[in-house]
């Protein structure tokens, strides 16, 4: 097992006993996985919000931007 | 679980945390040697994480749904937000707004967000969901063969929602989904009152499509009521039932055998093929052997199966017998197995005189009764010199005097036997007398006498003594013309030197 798994650290829990056991090489690359899902999830989340606000209709755009940017 | 569902279970949980990761299954490849369970829980740990890192972004993307009509919401979450963030805004939302979007988008946005909700965080805005709209999104998840997702969310639906769902899919579909499902009241019940033709869809297209594994999940998820109904459909699809396979009635029988569910055990014997019937027994071991024995219908097959049983298999069956005190159903098995079963009982009996002599006399009486009615002697001496002589008074008395008579020839004498006659009444032995006279037994009691001791021999012919003359005459006459053996003329002899009988 690897003394400090990478995604151990990343997910701040302790991996299933299994997972725990794979090689640390896997742990690295499951944790760089989970770091480009984040970006990804992140990069995603802005278009989506910019994208949509160009097509709520103009009387609502107002509303939607003040919930959706705070 | 079998091997081969264990691994397609994994697979499918190893599908989940690449979907979740954005990668390709091969990434995650060496996933697959962990047990689903855990890839599951790695599957959650990495979703709620990516949750957590965006929370208020997705909150702030469920709020959207307040402030504008749900047509329009549904609308630009269809064209602008990704099905995997839609997933996650979803569970934030007020499970009514939950219920009027889902009626905004298509069924196919649908199932792919469907891919990508937590079914446990989502549970209060799936179960918002109404019936007839879950049943199109799983159907688009099982024309998708999303199995995994589809038994995600079994447990985070109602029970009509559920049932909705299983209806759409196929018979095939069903058995394939089955294995994945965390079991739980809802599904028993839909199962319970699936309608006889879709048992019978279901049971065709297990063995069309060799979906035994599935169905070996399936079936031993079943109640005991529940598989007994499966069980009475598969009497009439003997085409289905011909198909079944040997380890799967094995593995049914070692579960059944286990809760004691001996009733719906018998069920399945008429139904399997041979070999599966085999199994069952063979895993049957020997106390439960004895069980079912009562409730079994004694078929040719049934015999076959008990006659080509092992000395070993024989072994524990007798073993058992005593160690669970199963004298009751082991009655029933002597008296329904036919003779050549009955012969190796006997056989194995005389390897075990320990175990013979704790049968009951009882027991013993029981089976004597049959095999003289039915005129078995050459069975029923087998038994003679093995067990007690409590059971042997009971079986001789049982007997009678001319059953006696008629296997004093094929009896291993010992002195044991000896000592049982001893201790039989007077009145037994008048009745020997009558029965070599009337039945014209004389060397049958010839054979009898030379076989006992001096004691008995002595109440003989104190008995002969007090006989009516006409009977020792009778015997008399019959010693002078047909018997050569010294024991009786003596016997005879001693009984003219007591009697004052008339001259030959």
């Amino acid at each position: 097992m690897p003394s400090t798994s990478p995604l151990a650290e990343l997910l701040g829990a302790e991996l299933p006993p299994a997972v725990a056991e794979l090689p640390a090489e896997f742990h690295a690359e499951l944790a760089e996985f989970l770091v480009a899902a984040r970006q990804s999830q992140n990069n995603a989340l802005e278009s989506s919000v910019n994208s949509a606000l160009k097509a709520v209709p103009l009387p609502l755009r107002g509303v939607v931007k003040k919930v959706l940017l705070g | 679980m079998t091997e081969s569902m264990r691994r397609h279970d994994q697979a499918q949980q190893v599908l989940r945390v690449a979907h979740v990761l954005g990668v390709r299954p091969e990434q995650v490849d060496p996933l697959a040697s962990v047990p689903a369970d855990q890839i599951r829980q790695l599957h959650d740990q990495l979703a709620n994480w990516l949750f957590a890192v965006h929370e208020d972004s997705f909150a702030r993307v469920a709020s959207v749904s307040k402030v504008i009509p749900g047509a329009v919401a549904g609308k630009l979450a269809e064209r602008f937000l990704q099905p995997a963030l839609a997933a996650r805004a979803a569970v934030m939302l007020e499970p009514a707004k939950a219920r009027d979007l889902v009626n905004k988008v298509s069924v196919n946005y649908l199932a792919d967000v469907a891919l990508s909700l937590d079914p446990v965080r989502g549970t209060p805005v799936i179960k918002a969901i109404p019936p007839a709209r879950v049943a199109e999104v799983a159907k688009a998840l099982f024309d998708r063969d999303e199995l995994a997702a589809m038994a995600e969310f079994a447990g985070s639906v109602d029970k009509p929602a559920l049932d909705a769902a299983l209806k759409v899919a196929s018979p095939a579909q069903l058995v394939r989904v089955a294995p994945l499902l965390a079991w739980n009241d809802n599904i028993e019940q839909i199962i319970d009152e699936l309608p006889d033709a879709r048992v019978d869809a279901i049971l065709t297209a297990i063995a069309h499509d060799s979906l035994w594994a599935e169905a070996s999940v399936l079936l031993r998820r079943l109640r005991a009521e529940t598989l007994a109904r499966v069980v009475e459909r598969l009497q009439s699809l003997p085409d289905v039932a011909a198909q079944i396979p040997t380890d799967l009635v094995g593995e049914l029988a070692v579960d059944l055998f286990e809760t004691g569910e001996l009733d719906t055990m018998v069920l399945f014997m008429p139904v399997v093929p041979d070999a599966a019937l085999g199994r069952a027994l063979e895993v049957a071991g020997g106390a439960d052997l004895l069980r079912i024995a009562p409730l079994l219908t004694w078929t040719d097959r049934v015999h076959d199966i008990l006659e080509n049983l092992t000395d070993e298999q024989l072994d524990t069956v007798l073993l058992d017998m005593a160690s669970h005190d199963l004298w009751g159903e082991a009655s029933v098995l002597l008296r329904e197995v036919r003779m050549p079963a009955l012969v190796r009982v006997a056989g194995r009996l005389e390897a075990h005189r320990g175990l013979a002599e704790q049968i009951p006399a009882d027991l013993i009486r029981d089976l004597a009764t049959d095999l003289f009615a039915e005129g078995q002697f050459e069975t029923m001496v087998l038994f003679v010199p093995v067990v007690s002589g409590d059971a042997l008074h009971a079986a001789i008395t049982v007997a009678g005097a001319e059953n006696l008579l008629r296997i004093a020839g094929m009896i291993t004498w010992t002195d044991s036997i000896v000592s049982v006659l001893e201790t039989l009444p007077d009145t037994f032995l008048d009745q020997i007398l009558t029965e070599v006279v009337e039945k014209d037994l004389f060397a049958e009691g010839e054979t009898l006498v030379e076989h006992l001791d001096e004691a008995l021999r002595q109440r003989i012919v104190t008995r002969m003594s007090a006989a009516p003359p006409e009977l020792l005459i009778r015997i008399r006459q019959a010693v002078v013309e047909n018997t050569s053996s010294p024991v009786l003329a003596d016997m005879v002899k001693a009984v003219e030197s007591i009697v004052d009988l008339p001259p030959k």
